[in-house]
């Protein structure tokens, strides 16, 4: 009798979150329709692509409980990979976008697996150091990357090459991004990897008693989350035409994938989606309003929210909605 | 129960996406015939480059006070919409929002060679006229666009104004051939400093200098310490120092080759940091004979450059002290030129103004501190003018070239302890 | 010769990052809270040493007196309000606690008083004291001198002092400090308070040879990190090494291999310390870096 019932129930779950997902993309599918200003579709694109990139890092820093503060690196890898394959070979920049990824998940693998040894903060700082290094290299190896000048592409609208005039197709693109993150990271948490990865970051020592090999699954997750966040960086190419390591391999952008998954809800599907909806708009937003008169508020703004959710909201805007239906339905059942 | 969740968290996507979209202040849109003309301002206002950039918009505040305070532009209102754009992604939002959003259709900036070689791509791409009044990489003339202008010198400009000044003036001072002569080029390895430096290398090959008597090193600007490259540059026991900085690296340059004891014969900057009163607030004494090529500054021959002190007189009035440094002078000069180009055109068409800047043909000192305007095939203006300028103990004060100079340069730069001892 | 001017002006270059990181040892070694936002401290603390120094004319070394006190009193307030609350969350939850303090103090510099270098105009900046043909910066020899009577000092306080005593015992078994009947939660804000003192003197030293600028922190920030896991945890006289090791690699790769590769080094020496000996060099507590803080 109860298994049936924690099938039904199950079965009830994925349908709720399927029909939302359904609905999420008939929306964003439909959005550009109505809104066509090409502002406000670049502020969705970088909604998107933070969503993006947001939930790449929330498969290893959510799921897997393991803080890293140096996706940058992935997302400078395949943002590189794509420019310069596309400048020096001129191979497509569709190629050039799976290459990247590919690159930044072997490396994500390379100098994470020593690393898996430590716990915690020190992970984070390794990962930290790991991302610094290769942004300072980027600067170096001048005759490959530029150095800090950079690599801008020529404006050369068409498929093939990736760019286009308009901004409808990069919205539609990163949309299509955003989703794959979001399909990619509901389909960990309803399979036996997402629940090794839970069992990991609840109780590391318990779950390797157990006889679950977290080496090997911390492996896979961070290199899934390498792969997805370089595709992000291969768009952001893209998207400017225009990339140096400041912008690209800056630790703020570390940051930022880790804070809007943080502040929307770090291991949950919808979380990242969240805290980048509302996170990317206010942070332009303020900045154009505020701009000249009050440098910086955006960002005061930005870390007194990430402060004030992570000690009263830990599990993010999502964990809070969550705990607050849970609330309201156990006073409406005991009444 | 999850559905409502998932609902509440719909309405909130909802909610803010709905804030995306009226987002932003209602700003006037430059209209083509009537009400006030509007220009795109795009500058790093916030940031590493806020300093410099702020001082770049109030160079062109004061050219429109001063334009609305006699009638405006074709007998209408100037106003412009100031974007602030830390970085390059948001160089690319601000200047889609100006264009897209607020209609601008004539835009400057950028003082960061980064931000304008976004903005000016964008503005390409709606074929909106875009002029550049402060940022040197010259990347950013060489993308065949149409209706992009730079106003200012650029860093080919730059680097070899630097190699010019050093082989024309310093090198017979000390009786030392080209050939002969060691030199080291010091640089933040930016957009900014690369460039410069290899410009300045490329025109001291031509010059004569032997490849292995010029000595590189790059260097990070947001260095804590840069001892490493004094000693590195003392080991080669150079004639010349060539240094392309900021103003952080500029005062930690110097302040590490008194304690280091360095001191080259000839020290010459490139812009930046070179010619800011910060760094000789800083540095002091030390900055004396220490020179810099960059934009026209403030102590130039006044009897031959034209709208110096008036300008500084403005900039006075309006921000209480003294200009930070040459950047505020050059956008007004930038600005200058553009609106005598538009004048010239009549509208804001963007084929009108072309056919309008490409016929210009101003000479040197048409405009304030000695800036003319023409423009060649790149729309790049080639009587955009360098001065070569050196530090006394007060003040920065044009050397060379002859037009601009009121002293002669001093040549070799005394020793630390002499300095300090002034 | 020009190798001994490089050692000493790594030697003195490490004295610098010595100073600046003992108190980020303290924190992180008893609190256990990585302090994201040690660098912005920093930064405000060199604020105010300049306004100090230009609105009453207060000689940086002078506003030691100053500094200390105004910022063991911000420490301690930052741990009461800003981490004890969260005290039992995982580690992560405390990252991002005080990486939302350094985006809000940088912010905040930049707010009120915008992006402009500051710095305080002394007449010995950049004194030297010359030995043959070598010179020595005479404000780093001050920071080289504090940093190793820094060290000393809280050595001496840490192993012979009550106070000290109860420290050590926090920092090494938390529960059973608790057991002893040490009340942990005012140790904790003593050491985030000491640690914050001694940024505050860092900042004194370091104004007469520097400029600060609201990010100056990300700089010195993710310097002291590297120190403070090489030096290891809590330790004071290992944070001083530390830092010493730290300003002579910079120093020798900069003068002998590329100046564009110097904080690559110190980089990989820090990652090779994560993965070889994470307890750093000489470890106080066990090695809790393996087993999650």
């Amino acid at each position: 009798m109860t298994n049936l019932t924690n099938t039904i129930s199950k079965k009830n779950k994925h349908f709720s979150m399927n029909v939302f997902i359904l609905v999420l993309a008939i929306i964003g599918a439909v959005l550009p329709l109505i809104w066509d200003n090409p502002y406000t579709m670049q502020i969705l694109i970088l909604i998107f692509l933070y969503a993006a990139a947001a939930g790449a890092w929330n498969i290893i820093g959510g799921y897997a409980g393991q803080v890293s503060l140096g996706h940058v690196a992935f997302f400078g890898l395949g943002a590189y990979t794509t420019a310069l394959l596309y400048n020096f070979f001129g191979i497509s920049p569709w190629i050039g976008m799976i290459l990247g990824g590919i690159l930044a998940a072997v490396v994500a693998g390379l100098i994470s697996y020593p690393c898996f040894r430590l716990r915690g903060p020190f992970f984070t700082l390794a990962t930290l150091a790991f991302a610094e290094v290769l942004r300072l290299l980027s600067i170096w190896a001048r005759p490959l990357t530029g150095g800090q000048v950079g690599v801008t592409i020529l404006f050369n609208p068409g498929f093939k090459n990736f760019q286009f005039f308009g901004k409808t197709p990069y919205y539609y693109i990163a949309l299509i991004l955003m989703f794959l993150v979001l399909i990619v990271s509901i389909w960990i948490e309803r399979s036996k990897f997402g629940y090794y990865l839970t069992a990991l970051k609840e109780d590391h020592d318990a779950s390797e008693a157990l006889g679950i090999n977290t080496a090997k699954y911390k492996l896979y997750a961070i290199a899934i989350s390498g792969f997805l966040t370089g595709l992000c960086g291969a768009f952001y190419t893209q998207l400017l035409l225009f990339i140096e390591p400041l912008s690209v391999f800056t630790s703020h952008l570390s940051n930022q994938f880790a804070m809007i998954a943080v502040v929307g809800g770090a291991g949950t599907a919808v979380g990242p989606i969240l805290g980048s909806v509302i996170i990317t708009p206010l942070n332009e937003l303020l900045r154009g309003a505020l701009g000249g008169d009050f440098q910086g508020l955006n960002f005061v703004i930005f870390g007194a929210i990430l402060i004030l959710v992570v000690t009263f909201m830990p599990n993010g805007l999502v964990g809070f909605f969550k705990d607050m239906k849970a609330k309201i339905n156990h006073r409406s059942e005991s009444k | 129960m999850k559905k409502k969740i998932y609902f509440l968290i719909s309405v909130i996507l909802i909610l803010s996406l709905a804030l995306t979209g009226c987002g932003g202040g209602g700003a006037d849109t430059g209209n083509d015939s009537e009400g006030p003309v509007v220009f795109g301002a795009i500058f790093p206002l916030t940031g590493p480059n806020a300093l410099l950039g702020d001082e770049s918009l109030r160079g062109a505040q004061i050219m429109v006070d001063e334009l609305n305070a006699n009638g405006g532009l074709w007998g209408r209102e100037v106003v412009l919409n100031v974007a602030d754009a830390p970085d390059a992604t948001a160089a690319q939002t601000e200047a889609e929002r100006l264009i897209t959003k607020d209609g601008v259709k004539i835009m400057f900036g950028a003082y960061s060679s980064a931000i304008a070689n976004v903005a000016s791509d964008v503005c390409a791409r709606y074929e909106v006229p875009y002029f550049e009044f402060g940022g040197i990489g010259t990347d950013i003339m060489r993308k065949g666009y149409p209706y992009v202008w730079r106003t200012c010198a650029d860093a080919f400009g730059f680097g070899t104004g630097q190699a010019q000044y050093v082989t024309e003036i310093c090198l017979p001072a000390l009786g030392i051939e080209p050939a002969d002569a060691k030199v080291v080029l010091a640089y933040e390895d930016s957009l900014y400093g690369t460039s410069v430096s290899e410009a300045c290398q490329e025109a001291l090959l031509e010059f004569g200098y032997k490849p292995e008597n010029i000595k590189n090193i790059p260097y990070a600007a947001t260095s804590v310490d840069l001892s490493s490259v004094i000693l590195d540059a003392k080991s080669f026991n150079p004639d010349a120092f060539f240094t392309v900085s900021y103003v952080n690296d500029q005062i930690l340059l110097a302040r590490q080759a008194e304690e280091l004891n360095f001191q080259p014969p000839v020290w010459i900057g490139a812009g930046g940091g070179m010619s800011m009163t910060p760094t000789l607030e800083a540095v002091g004494n030390g900055m004396y004979g220490l020179t810099g090529i960059d934009f026209p500054q403030y102590e130039v021959d006044k009897e031959k450059i034209n709208g110096v002190d008036e300008f500084v007189a403005k900039y006075e009035e309006k921000y209480g002290a003294f200009p930070r440094s040459g950047h505020s002078m050059t956008n007004y000069a930038g600005m200058q030129i553009m609106i005598d180009i538009l004048e010239e055109a009549g509208s804001m068409d963007k084929d009108e103004i072309k056919a309008a800047a490409t016929a210009m043909d101003k000479p040197f000192n048409t405009y304030i501190g000695g800036w003319g305007a023409k423009f060649d095939e790149t729309g790049q203006n080639v009587n955009a003018p360098l001065v070569v300028g050196m530090w006394t103990t007060e003040k920065l004060v044009a050397v060379w070239p002859e037009e601009f100079a009121i002293t002669e340069p001093v040549i070799p730069i005394p020793s630390w302890s002499d300095k300090r001892a002034m | 010769m020009y190798l001994m001017q490089v050692l000493i002006s790594g030697l003195m270059l490490g004295g610098i990052y010595a100073m600046v990181s003992m108190g980020l040892t303290m924190i992180f070694g008893v609190v256990r809270v990585i302090n994201f936002a040690h660098g912005e401290f920093l930064m405000i603390a060199m604020y105010l040493v300049y306004w100090l120094n230009v609105l009453l004319g207060m000689d940086p070394y002078v506003s030691i007196l100053i500094t200390v006190p105004v910022f063991f009193v911000f420490g301690v307030f930052v741990q009461r309000i800003l981490i004890q609350p969260i005290q039992e969350s995982p580690a992560t939850i405390k990252i991002f606690s005080t990486l939302g303090l350094g985006l809000v103090l940088s912010n905040l510099a930049l707010m009120l008083w915008d992006a402009d270098y500051r710095s305080v105009k002394v007449s010995y900046s950049t004194a030297v004291i010359n030995i043959s043909e070598l010179s020595i910066s005479v404000p780093r020899l001050i920071a080289f001198i504090f940093a190793l009577l820094v060290a000393v000092f809280m050595y001496s306080f840490l192993t012979k002092t009550d106070l000290g005593k109860q420290i050590r015992a926090v920092s090494q078994n938390r529960q059973a400090a608790l057991l002893m009947g040490i009340n942990v939660r005012k140790i904790y804000m003593i050491a985030f308070g000491i640690g914050s003192a001694l940024v505050g003197l860092a900042a004194s030293l370091l104004m007469p040879m520097y400029f600060v600028y609201p990010s100056i922190g990300l700089l010195f920030g993710l310097i002291a990190f590297v120190v403070v896991v090489l030096g290891g945890l809590g330790n004071m006289y290992g944070a001083f090494l530390g830092g010493l090791i730290i300003g002579l690699v910079e120093a020798i790769a900069g003068a002998y291999i590329d100046p564009a590769l110097k904080e690559v080094f110190y980089f990989i020496i820090f990652i090779l310390i994560l993965l070889l000996k994470p307890s750093g060099l000489i470890s106080m507590g066990r090695g809790s870096e393996e087993v999650g803080l």
